[in-house]
This record gives structure tokens, C-alpha cells and sequence, in this order.
């Protein structure tokens, strides 16, 4: 596990215990997969990017609610942050297709009701661990294949969109992005494979997941 | 069954498609056609593009994180966390609150802290402040005992003796539970499915910046939207694309046959309105002659006068 893993498993073993007022770090170390879940959310929905203002809500809300829970009944705080940020981003878009059809809002939102279950925390914990690896496996591509997978896959931008701000055809930063995929795909299983202390070269013990599925 | 030497073309496309389904935009992509290798090679490059994808836009510092500020651990009020926050303690939650709406809005919701109605006495209820934006007015009260289940039924006397307001926001003193009640929430009402529903029924709660928020969001014009869309401000002379629209409004207006006596003598009083003082209005508009309070005065003047 690298230093920022570490860190972030030291806090949350100290929220579980009891955050004594440490509501900062806490809030530090989980923001950046609360304002992915919560974007996805809201894009479930309205299937377009959301204006930052809902996000920050959707962040707000769902931060204030894992605060009330019980650290000790949670099964991963970290999976716990994203799932409830992604349920509050799906009522944040049910909302706001609400308010343009100009549908009241009586029928309540049977999502945010519902608890999120066992395997959903933990599938969104897992993709957190995930996301640790590939960060690290980033920094070993091109700058070129890195700049594609930054402005396509994390941002929004079509790959046509990119082939005219690189002044490329589409076929070419197609393939470019396929190619750096790959190389993230044999870097993680390698990461893997090397934490279970296996051969790089043979399949990890543990496969990895699908991600998220709803 | 995909070719090796095709997979690339195909798994871009795969990908493109799960990107799409992520952000709502498709059906999970079909995995069918793949042998089993190529299944648990794109498998996996899935959940790479899953842990990846919507990172953007980076977050700004903590420092200038909106969330953080709202939290209380950057900002001005930095060191009074919300779930620690007591009014007593100098740095109210309510206040900051309201300042964060103001800071939100870049001015365009006004806080008075002094509104006509602060002498409002009710058990339920305290008076805050008043928030304004275009003709919209939500009364601020703080609810000492906790948010009521229901609608507390000054609610609706309030909304009834100021017409002027349109919406009360009642918040619990920390600030983190508030409802925002429109003179529609406080009233009976009849829905298709469960008949008739209580005052205040399905009026959800949340923290006191995000549901004033919502509210203001969902009634401000989104200028910043089309701001960079220069040819929509350049159009030359709209006068008669105006005029006709207006005409065709205007009519369609004209034909409808409303059975409530109010209706029916609104639309009798459309029939002073000329498509002429429409399409000026837009004229005057698109050209920037128009907008803000005088905007707003020419509706108003034009309203009276096909009132009277």
C-alpha cells in the first residue's frame, strides 16, 4: 500500500474509533471520490455534465449524512462516502428533471429512502483501491496517451473532440487511448500481482471487478 | 468473434459505450461477440475506466473547496464545524449560511436582515431575514423547537397577510434542516394516485444553503449559459422574426376557451395586448437597451395597462 492508502486507512480506523473532531482530514481524504460519485449520480440521470453548484450540494448533503451514522456499524467508510454520494446525485437529478417538467414533488424519492447494501459499499470501496493503483499507473504512460485518457475518459470530451484540439484523426487517437488502456490494464494486474507476491506475468488471485453497476 | 488484429478498433468502441452508459447516456455495452480472453481483457478495462471516469474538473484547494467552507473548516468560519455549530457561539450557522447564498448568487439574492414582517410573532417560528432575487421573496424564520412534521399553520396566514413573499424557509438553528414552503405546499391538495394530501406533505428537508439554493437556481435566469454563444447576441434586426412569433403566441393565446370566471377574463383582456408592443419589448431586449428593474417596470406597466 503507498503513503496516501496508508494515511487514509489510519483516519478512517480513527473515525471508526471515533473521529474526535477530525472532520477536516476526514472530509480531505474522501472529497475527490464523493464529487466523482455525486457527478455520476446527476449524470444518471440527466445524462449530461452537471453544473458544479449541484455537485457541491450533493457533496454537502451526503457528507452531513455519513457524519450522522454509526462509524462502528459501517462496513467501509470510504465505500459508504461514494455510495451515499452517488444516491443523493441520483435524487439531485430526479430532482432537477422534476423542477423542468414542473412535476411537484409529492411522490417521494424511494431512492434515497433505501439503504445502499453491503456489496455496493464494498464494490465502491474496492474501485477507491482501484483508483490508488491506476493513479500510480498514469504517471508511467506518454504524455500523449496520458493527456487522452485525462481529457476523455476523466473528463468529458468525446475522442473526436480531442482528435481536433490535437490536430489528429479520430482513428488515431482511438487507438492511442485503446493502447494506453491496455498498458493501465497490465500495470494494474502487475501491481497486483506483485502485492500478492505472485509472478507478474500470471493472473493476480483476485480478479478484478466490473465496477459499478446499478 | 473479433479478430486480434481488430480488438483495438472494437475495445475503443466498447469503451466509448460504457463511458456512455456510466453517464446515463446508453445501455450497458454487449460483451457477447468477444472470446473469453478478450472478455476479461476489456472486463478489466472497464473498471479502470469506471475508477477514472467523472474525476473532472480537478477540485480546487481545500482553502476555496465550497463544501469545506459550507463544513466550516475553511473560510471565514473556519473552526466552528457544522455539526458543532451553536448560535451561541458568535459565528451562526444561520448567518453564515445566508452569507455563503449571497456569496453563491454573486449578489443576485439581497439579504435583508430587517424585512417588513420581522415583527412576526408565532410559537413555531422566529423571524432571520429576507432573502430577494428577481421578484422572488423567501421569508428566513428559525424554528427554535425543530422543524414541525407537517405545515405549521402560520405558514399560510403569513403567505396569506404578505403576498408580496413567495416562499417561507423554516431551519432548525445549526442550519443543517430546513424546508422551503410555497403558498402551494401549505394548501390541501389532490393527487392523482392517493387522493387528497395534508399541507406539507413531500416537502423534502436538507441543510438551510442547499434548499434556498435550489430554490434561487432553479428561478435565476442562467445567463452564464449562453454568454459565449456571440451569434445568438448579433443577430441584426429580429423585429419581424419577433413580431411574427409574438402574433402566433398571441393567438393561440386568444382561441383558448377556459370555463374559470378569472381565466376567461384574462384572456378577455388579451385582446387589448398588439404583437407590436411584444416584439418591441424583445427588440429593446435583444439589442441591451432592456433589462434588470426596467425590464421588469415595462412588464408591469404593460400588465396594468391591459388590466385596466
Amino acid at each position: 500500500m503507498d503513503d496516501d492508502g496508508r494515511e487514509l486507512a489510519e483516519l478512517v480506523e480513527r473515525w471508526e474509533t471515533g473521529y474526535g473532531g477530525d472532520v477536516g482530514s476526514l472530509y480531505e481524504s474522501l472529497r475527490e471520490g464523493m464529487h466523482q460519485y455525486a457527478r455520476r449520480g446527476i449524470q444518471r440521470v440527466l445524462a449530461k455534465p452537471p453544473d458544479e453548484h449541484r455537485v457541491s450540494d450533493v457533496v454537502y448533503t451526503a457528507f452531513l449524512e455519513l457524519l450522522r451514522g454509526d462509524p462502528a456499524a459501517m462496513t467501509s467508510p470510504v465505500g459508504l462516502s461514494r455510495t451515499i454520494a452517488y444516491r443523493r446525485g441520483i435524487d439531485e437529478g430526479r430532482r432537477i428533471l422534476r423542477e423542468r417538467q414542473r412535476l411537484s414533488s409529492l411522490d417521494a424519492l424511494d431512492i434515497a429512502t433505501s439503504l445502499p447494501d453491503r456489496r455496493e459499499i464494498l464494490a465502491a470501496a474496492e474501485e477507491e483501491a482501484l483508483h490508488q493503483l491506476v493513479a500510480s499507473c498514469l504517471e508511467a504512460l506518454t504524455t500523449d496517451q496520458r493527456a487522452v485518457v485525462r481529457a476523455t475518459v476523466m473528463g468529458g470530451q468525446t475522442l473526436s473532440d480531442w482528435a481536433l484540439t490535437v490536430g489528429t484523426s479520430h482513428q488515431a487517437v482511438s487507438r492511442q487511448r485503446a493502447r494506453a488502456l491496455e498498458a493501465l490494464r497490465r500495470c494494474v494486474r502487475r501491481q497486483r500481482a506483485t502485492a500478492a507476491g505472485k509472478p507478474a506475468g500470471k493472473p493476480a488471485g483476485k480478479e478484478i471487478s466490473r465496477g459499478r453497476r446499478s | 468473434m473479433v479478430d486480434a488484429a481488430d480488438f483495438d478498433d472494437v475495445a475503443s468502441d466498447l469503451v466509448d459505450g460504457y463511458l456512455a452508459f456510466l453517464r446515463g447516456r446508453g445501455p450497458e455495452p454487449d460483451l457477447g461477440q468477444l472470446t473469453a480472453d478478450q472478455r476479461r481483457r476489456i472486463t478489466e478495462q472497464f473498471a479502470i475506466v469506471s475508477a477514472l471516469a467523472d474525476r473532472a474538473p480537478a477540485l480546487p484547494p481545500l482553502e476555496q473547496d465550497p463544501v469545506a467552507i459550507r463544513l466550516g473548516l475553511a473560510g471565514p468560519a473556519a473552526g466552528s464545524p457544522a455539526d458543532g455549530a451553536n448560535p451561541a457561539d458568535g459565528a451562526n450557522p444561520v448567518e453564515a449560511a445566508l452569507r455563503q447564498l449571497e456569496l453563491r448568487f454573486e449578489g443576485q439574492v439581497v439579504l435583508d436582515y430587517a424585512p417588513a414582517w420581522r415583527h412576526w410573532q408565532s410559537p413555531q417560528m422566529s423571524a432571520v431575514a429576507q432573502c430577494s432575487a428577481l421578484g422572488n421573496t423567501v421569508a428566513v424564520f428559525g424554528a427554535p423547537d425543530g422543524l414541525p412534521a407537517g405545515e405549521p399553520s402560520g405558514v399560510a396566514f403569513f403567505l396569506r397577510y404578505y403576498p408580496d413573499v413567495s416562499a417561507v424557509c423554516l431551519t432548525s438553528l445549526d442550519a443543517l434542516d430546513a424546508v422551503l414552503l410555497t403558498a402551494a405546499d401549505v394548501n390541501a391538495s389532490v393527487d392523482p394516485v392517493r387522493g387528497w394530501l395534508e399541507p406539507g406533505v413531500g416537502v423534502p428537508a436538507g441543510p438551510l444553503e442547499v434548499t434556498l439554493g435550489r430554490y434561487f437556481e432553479a428561478r435565476l435566469p442562467h445567463w452564464e449559459r449562453v454568454v459565449g454563444l456571440g451569434e445568438l447576441i448579433d443577430l441584426g434586426d429580429v423585429t419581424a422574426d419577433a413580431t411574427a412569433v409574438a402574433t402566433s403566441t398571441l393567438a393561440q393565446a386568444r382561441r383558448a376557451r377556459p370555463r374559470l370566471a378569472h381565466r376567461r377574463a384574462a384572456v378577455a383582456s388579451l385582446k387589448a395586448l398588439e404583437p407590436a408592443d411584444i416584439a418591441g419589448l424583445v427588440v429593446d431586449v435583444q439589442a441591451g437597451r432592456l433589462s434588470g428593474d426596467a425590464l421588469l417596470s415595462r412588464l408591469s406597466a404593460l400588465s396594468e395597462a391591459l388590466a385596466s
